[in-house]
Formats: C-alpha cells, sequence, structure tokens
C-alpha cells in the first residue's frame, strides 16, 4: 500500500514538473506548482505511513499500549506546516500575477521577450 | 547565552509592530538593527562560543536548536553590518509594508545563519524568499514585478525540491538535525547520499546564483531599488553562503568523493562565465553589478567545490572581498545614478573629477574583484589558483577559464573606472560629500585586508579548523548537551 | 501564449522529466551497501519514538492516560507541531503574515462592482455565521485532543466572515482585522519571551503537570493554537475585503 502512495504522489510532482516546464500561461505555472506540492506532500505522509497503523490520537491506556503501531507524527507536522507555506506562494504569486496583467496586459511569463518591449 | 534567541524574536515583533507605526518605522528600523549588531558584537567578545541553545527547552536531535559557532559569529556580524549599511540609503519609502519586509528579512537572515535544524532552516529560506520577493516588487511596475513572479516561481520550485529531500532524510534517517545527520549519514547508501544531496542542493543554488538557477538575479537586480539590491546581495547573500558552507562542508562532508563536486565544478565555471559575458556588452551600471555578482559566486562555488582547505581559505577570502566590494559599488551607484538620473554609466562621465572619493572608491572595490595584488580579492584568487592547480584536469582547465574571465572583467570595470574619470562638465550636478564617508572606509577595508591579510587570515583559519575538526567543534557540542 | 503547444519545448521538457524519472529509479534499485531510499525504518529508529513515548527529558520515563507527563497533549501531531517543534510553528505564521502582507501590497486596486446578494443568503447569512464560528472554535479548543487545530479553525472562522461578505452584510472592518493580526501575532512571541523569563527558555511550554485526555491539559497549546486561529483567521478574511474592497 505504501508503494501505491509514493508512486502515485511521485506521478503527481512529474505532472507538475511537466506543467511549470512547458506552460507560459502564468496561472497554469501556478496549478502545476500546486500539483507538485500535493505530491511532495503526499509522499512525506507516505514516508511515515506503517501498513495497518493507528492514528497517532491517545484515546484511552489501549493506544498508549500500541505506540509501535501507530504512524509517524512527524512528517504530518511537516506537511502542516508546508500547506500552509504552499497556500501562502499561491496567494502572493496569484497577486503578483494581477498585478503583471495590469502592468504587460497579458499573463504570459514570456510577455517581455514576446513584445521585444524593454521598459 | 539563551537570549542569543532575540535575534530573531526582535526583529519579527517589529515586523508586526510596523503596521501601526507609520513615520516612526524608519527609527525603528535603525533601533532593531543595532540592536541585532550590538547584540551580536556581545555575543563575539563574551567568549562564551561555542555553545548550543534548545529552544523550548528540548534538547539537540528532538527540539530545534540554535548553534553558535565561529563560522556562524563572523557570518552573523556580516548579515548585520550589511543591513545597517543598507539602511542608511533607505529614504523617502511610506509604505508600511517595505519596513515589515524587512524587519522579516532581517529575522530570516539571522535565523538562517543560527539554526542547527534542517526543516528550520528550510523554513527560514521560504521566510528570506517571500520577503525578498515582496521588496522586489516595491515599484509595483513593470520590470519589478515580472522580476519579483519569477523569482517566487523560480525559488518555490526549487525549495520543494528542498522539501522532498527533507522528507527522504527523515525517512531515512529519521532526524532533522544538522548535527545527528552529519552523524548518522555514514550509514546511507551511496545513491541515496547523492540522490538527497542533490534534491537539497537545488534551491541552494537559487540564493548562490549558480547557473541553471541564477536566471532571476539580473532581472530583480534590475528592477528594485538600490537598497532592496544591497539586501539581497548583503544579507540573503551571505546567509545563502554559510548555508552552503555548513550544509556542505559540514554536514555532507563525503560530498568530495562523488561526482557532486565536478558537477559543481563544471555548473560554476558555466556561471562565471555567463555573469563576465554578461556584463561585458551591458550599459546599465545596475545591471553590470548583478552580472559580476553572478560570477563573483561562481568563483566562490569554484572554491568550495575543489573541496581541499586551501581552495576553501580562497573561497572565504573572495566571500569577504566581494562582500564590501559590493556594498561599495551599490553605494556609489546610487550616488552617482540619483546625480544624474541614469543608470547608465557613460552618463556618468566626468563624475569621478568632481567626486574622487566616490569613484576611486569604486576603483578600489573592481581592482579586488579582479583580484589585483595588494586588494583583498588577490589573496582569494590566490589561494585557488594554488589549489587548483594540483587537483587534476578539471580543475585546471577550470582555474585557466576563471583567470581568463577575470581578464574580461578587469575591461569593463576599468572601462567604468575610466569613463568615471573622463573630462566633461558637470557643474550642474550635486551629491552631498556625506554620502562618500561610507564607501571610503569600505575600500579603506578592502584597502587594508589586501596590504596587512594577516588580522583575517586569522579568523579564516579559525573558521578552516571548525570545518577541519567538525565532529569534535561542532557535532558533539550539539549532540552531547542533555 | 504564442508556443506553449510548441512541439520543442514538451519534447525537452519530457527529456528532463524522463532523465530525472530514470535517476530516482535506478537511485531506488541500487544494491549498495547501507540505509537505502526504498528502506523503511520504523518509528522506533527516528526521532519520533521519543515523541509518542514523552520521554524526550528522562530517557526512562513512562506515562498513563488521564496522568500527566512531560507533554500532556492527546494528540501527538499536535504536540510535536505546538511543543517539541514549536518554533517552527511561529515561523509558519510569519511566513503567512509575510504573504499576505505582500498579497495585499501588489494586488491592484480596482473599483468593483458588486451584486446585491439574494434576500436568502442574506437572511440566512448571521446563522450560517455562528455555525461556521462554533465549528472553528470548537476545532482551536479541542487542537490537542482530536484531528484539527489552529491553522484549520482559522480558516473555517475566515469563512463565517466570507459568507458576511458575500451576503452584503457589515461584519468587521479593516482595521480590526489589523489589529487583531498584530496582537496575535506578537502574543505568540510575547508568550515566548515570557517563558525566557520565566523559565529561562525560549518558547518552553511552561504550564505544566495537566492530565492527559483532559479537556484544559497540554499547558499553553490551546492558547497557541487560540492565538494562532485568529491571525489565520484575520489574515485570510483580508484576502476576501482586498478582493471586495468597495463593499
Amino acid at each position: 500500500m505504501t508503494k501505491v502512495f509514493i508512486l502515485s504522489s511521485l506521478s503527481l510532482v512529474f505532472v507538475g514538473l511537466y506543467g511549470v516546464l512547458t506552460r507560459k500561461n502564468i496561472v497554469k505555472i501556478l496549478i502545476a506548482l500546486n500539483i507538485i506540492e500535493t505530491g511532495i506532500n503526499m509522499l512525506l505522509v507516505a514516508f511515515g505511513y506503517i501498513e495497518g497503523g493507528l492514528t497517532p490520537i491517545l484515546q484511552s491506556d489501549l493506544s498508549i499500549a500500541n505506540l509501535d503501531k501507530m504512524v509517524d507524527p512527524v512528517p504530518q507536522a511537516l506537511v502542516l506546516t508546508s500547506i500552509v507555506i504552499g497556500l501562502g506562494t499561491t496567494a502572493f504569486a496569484l497577486a503578483l500575477a494581477m498585478r503583471y496583467k495590469n502592468t504587460h496586459n497579458s499573463i504570459s511569463i514570456r510577455a517581455t521577450d514576446e513584445e521585444g518591449v524593454n521598459v | 547565552m539563551n537570549s542569543i534567541v532575540f535575534l530573531v524574536v526582535i526583529p519579527l515583533i517589529a515586523a508586526f509592530l510596523s503596521l501601526f507605526l507609520e513615520k516612526l518605522n524608519k527609527l525603528a528600523m535603525y533601533i532593531v538593527t543595532l540592536f541585532n549588531l550590538i547584540f551580536s558584537i556581545t555575543v563575539l567578545m563574551s567568549g562564551n562560543i561555542p555553545f548550543n541553545v534548545a529552544i523550548g527547552g528540548w534538547r539537540a536531535p528532538f527540539g530545534i536548536n540554535f548553534v553558535v559557532t565561529d563560522i556562524t559569529i563572523y557570518f552573523l556580524l556580516l548579515v548585520n553590518i550589511a543591513a545597517l549599511i543598507s539602511i542608511t540609503v533607505v529614504n523617502n519609502i511610506k509604505e508600511y509594508q517595505f519596513y515589515s519586509f524587512y524587519f522579516v528579512l532581517l529575522a530570516a537572515t539571522n535565523g538562517m545563519v543560527l539554526t542547527g535544524d534542517m526543516f528550520n532552516f528550510y523554513l527560514f529560506t521560504e521566510l528570506s524568499t517571500f520577503a525578498i520577493a515582496g521588496l522586489v516588487a516595491y515599484k509595483r511596475d513593470r520590470l519589478s514585478t515580472g522580476a519579483a513572479l519569477k523569482f517566487l516561481i523560480l525559488s518555490s520550485t526549487a525549495s520543494l525540491f528542498s522539501l522532498a529531500s527533507i522528507g527522504l532524510i527523515y525517512k531515512t534517517l529519521g532526524t532533522l538535525n544538522f548535527a545527528d545527520i552529519a552523524l548518522k549519514l555514514s550509514k546511507l547508501n551511496q545513491a541515496s547520499y547523492n540522490l538527497i544531496l542533490i534534491l537539497f542542493l537545488s534551491s541552494m543554488l537559487v540564493e548562490l546564483k549558480i547557473f541553471p538557477f541564477n536566471l532571476w538575479v539580473v532581472k530583480s537586480y534590475e528592477g528594485s531599488i538600490t537598497s532592496v539590491n544591497m539586501f539581497t546581495h548583503g544579507m540573503l547573500g551571505t546567509a545563502g553562503i554559510y548555508g552552503a558552507i555548513r550544509i556542505l562542508l559540514i554536514v555532507f562532508p563525503n560530498m568530495y568523493s562523488t561526482n557532486i563536486s565536478k558537477v559543481l565544478i563544471i555548473l560554476s565555471v558555466f556561471t562565471v562565465l555567463i555573469g563576465e559575458v554578461g556584463a561585458l556588452k551591458e550599459k546599465n551600471l545596475v545591471k553590470i553589478l548583478a552580472f559580476s555578482s553572478m560570477a563573483q559566486m561562481g568563483v566562490f562555488m569554484f572554491g568550495i567545490a575543489l573541496g581541499s582547505f586551501e581552495s576553501i581559505k580562497g573561497a572565504l577570502y573572495i566571500v569577504v572581498s566581494n562582500y564590501l566590494a559590493k556594498l561599495v559599488m551599490f553605494l556609489v551607484t546610487k550616488q552617482y545614478s540619483n546625480a544624474v538620473e541614469s543608470k547608465n554609466y557613460i552618463d556618468m562621465k566626468g563624475l569621478g573629477r568632481k567626486y574622487p572619493i566616490l569613484a576611486i572608491s569604486f576603483t578600489i572595490a573592481a581592482l579586488s574583484l579582479m583580484g589585483m595584488p595588494f586588494f583583498a580579492g588577490f589573496w582569494g584568487k590566490f589561494s585557488i589558483v594554488v589549489s587548483a592547480l594540483a587537483l587534476g584536469k578539471l580543475s585546471t582547465i577550470g582555474i585557466a577559464i576563471l583567470l581568463i574571465a577575470s581578464v574580461v572583467e578587469g575591461v569593463y570595470y576599468l572601462r567604468i573606472s575610466h569613463t568615471f574619470f573622463a573630462e566633461k562638465d558637470v557643474n550642474s550636478v550635486n551629491i552631498s560629500r556625506v554620502y562618500s564617508l561610507i564607501p571610503f572606509v569600505l575600500a579603506a577595508i578592502i584597502l587594508a585586508i589586501g596590504i596587512y591579510p594577516n588580522f583575517i587570515e586569522q579568523i579564516l583559519w579559525n573558521v578552516i579548523d571548525e570545518i577541519k575538526n567538525a565532529p569534535d567543534k561542532y557535532i558533539n557540542i550539539i549532540l552531547s548537551l542533555k | 501564449m504564442k508556443d506553449e503547444k510548441s512541439l520543442f519545448i514538451n519534447i525537452v521538457a519530457l527529456l528532463i522529466l524522463s532523465f530525472m524519472a530514470f535517476y530516482i529509479y535506478k537511485v531506488s534499485i541500487d544494491t549498495g551497501s547501507g540505509i537505502k531510499i526504498t528502506d523503511s525504518i520504523t518509528p522506533k529508529m527516528r526521532v519520533a519514538d521519543k515523541y509518542l513515548n514523552k520521554n524526550v527529558l528522562n530517557e526512562n520515563s513512562t506515562y498513563k492516560f488521564s496522568q500527566t507527563a512531560e507533554d500532556t497533549s492527546a494528540n501527538i501531531v499536535t504536540s510535536v507541531v505546538v511543543d517539541y517543534r514549536l518554533f517552527d510553528t511561529t515561523l509558519e505564521v510569519i511566513v503567512l503574515f509575510v504573504t499576505i502582507l505582500g498579497f495585499g501590497f501588489v494586488i491592484p486596486k480596482d473599483k468593483r462592482r458588486v451584486k446585491m446578494p439574494s434576500v436568502i443568503l442574506y437572511r440566512w447569512a448571521p446563522i450560517l455565521m455562528i455555525l461556521m464560528l462554533m465549528i472553528g472554535g470548537y476545532m482551536f479548543i479541542n487542537g490537542h485532543l482530536s484531528p484539527g487545530g489552529g491553522f484549520p479553525a482559522g480558516a473555517i472562522i475566515s469563512t463565517a466572515v466570507l459568507i458576511g461578505v458575500l451576503a452584503g452584510r457589515k461584519t468587521v472592518n479593516h482595521k480590526t482585522l489589523k489589529v487583531v493580526e498584530a496582537v496575535a501575532g506578537i502574543s505568540i512571541f510575547a508568550i515566548g519571551i515570557a517563558s525566557f523569563f520565566i523559565k529561562g527558555v525560549f518558547f518552553q511550554n511552561f504550564i505544566t503537570g495537566d492530565r492527559i485526555g483532559d479537556l484544559f491539559s497540554g499547558g499553553l497549546i490551546p492558547v497557541f493554537y487560540g492565538l494562532i486561529a485568529f491571525k489565520v483567521a484575520a489574515e485570510l478574511s483580508n484576502i476576501y475585503f482586498e478582493f471586495y474592497e468597495e463593499c
């Protein structure tokens, strides 16, 4: 099962990278970035996954007895942080893209080169 | 010395306060920067170095820790001095966001230098990225918006790779602490080790301005105001160099037995070539400085990638010389381009005759970057050349290209200096003499290092000693703390 | 976007990606000695073992449910996020602060005409808002007992503001949001500094002796999560207001 998680997250990463490398539309690039990020987050969680593991939440003495069956909490904590970073990047970059549209009258990342304008 | 955390916490609190301070923001900027500088000088003088601070009271591999060793404290000083010099050229800025970004950048660069935890380092890097992107976009015109957007997309893509590498490190070694990783890395399979290092390097190379990741540099230098250029160069650049030294030389020291160091040599030679050739045909002084700082980073990376202690010493000399020289050059460029209202150096013709101190400082900085004898940069290039010649074919070819590139660098810098001293009537121009003071002092330091390198040599040997004896001087200090 | 579908760029990108995929594949089937990236070491060999057993300070200590331990949060992810690695979380808060600040800084301030909401939305908005505030409040108060915590709670609370914006009701204004954001942010660091003056260590959880599983346990964790929730809510609401400036 872990293998399935890792393979699917890697394929997400590659799909996203393909998007970042080939697209010119800034919004599409940002969507592709978000896809990579989802892939990486999934990868991190998959790294801490255990077959048939328990959630790392203590509910009674029984769960304390089964501590070694719990999935790793650290990757989940890292992912929590990285989700927020991703949200921040997307928000900031989208606002920049709106400003870019105002100044370049285009949302192509190569707008400056295509028009041959040097300001 | 638990109070070292104040270096990060005070600027962050100031970042929140700056939402309300309005006109007092500039004062707050000076107070906080001076606090950071004085605090780091106190730490240097206190004689407690090295020490380790466990934040939250959780001991080293389990919690997040701040480490202060010889390398750390000197880089801390460099970052904070650059901050103080850079803010002297900040004027007429009313937007409170600029100040908030500055405070966050100050905290982030201090934190990058202090931290001893991989994920924490990644977070500080992200913080500095966002702050720089915001600062670059400050003008909000065509150029700066494009530059900020490209920088943001490039560095966030690269940082996702480093996040994957952090995940792999945690999966294989089960720890996130620098010292603990360094201790356990020998257990790792060689191929996995290479993959992890390559993934992590990708995000470091963005800040180090090394080829394939350096295309943001020129646009963002061109699009932003001078003080932001100085932040990018003096604070983010210096902290990035620290990260390279700490991670490549202490955390991943086996790098030199693999092919990665060879790849780095090739990449750094490419960087130098792109930088020098790009600068040669450029007329915009700020763009020239951007290309030149790329090239200097290439030389630094070349020295690090060679891997002998002599070449690392040379690389550190390059760091010091580039740090001082670029600060001088940015200050001079700011004054001259303000005076003639143009960034083209041909328009600055004749200014050197009216304001000789600025032009002479610029020339000293340029000579030091070229590696002329009796200037700071000479000792760096000299050490790198000596050790590269002894290290085989690839490094010999590399150093030959590097030396040709420095001749190219000499050509364009001396052309600029010559233009400054050319004859032209410039009576309408007015620059206050006060602004000559800081460039003059910095240029005097460059000369002093070039003529009498013993003082700085002593410091550099301390730094190299720490790299040599990393298990004793870094790893054990952190992990022995209960 | 002239050559978005250009064959050349696509082929180059595919070549780069297939090279990367091949390299990763080669690393994963490598047969050299040492730990490989495909090996999965158990949490026992990782730092997580100490977090699960709550014995970072004293290696031999054990704990029981509804008794005290070195960290009394029942949700171990929370105890990593807000206790063992609290400093990371405070930086994460700053990341959000900086990006939202940049967002407000660069977004072009155009005038937009907002369509009037329907009567149904206008009447039902307060009820929905109360429900959302309740769920958000529950989330950050119970962050140390159940899945959830400050960030999702903040996002949920901010949707209450969003519904207010969509329904055209006056809820909070810009100035209040700014004050909430700054006060919550400063308090997080103020608590960190307070712990320096009380215990001599930054960002230490200085309220100890709670029992695992109680509503009021985890020491400072609910306090931090509450502050984070308000800060995140204020920041995300700010985004909605930036889009609906003329509301």
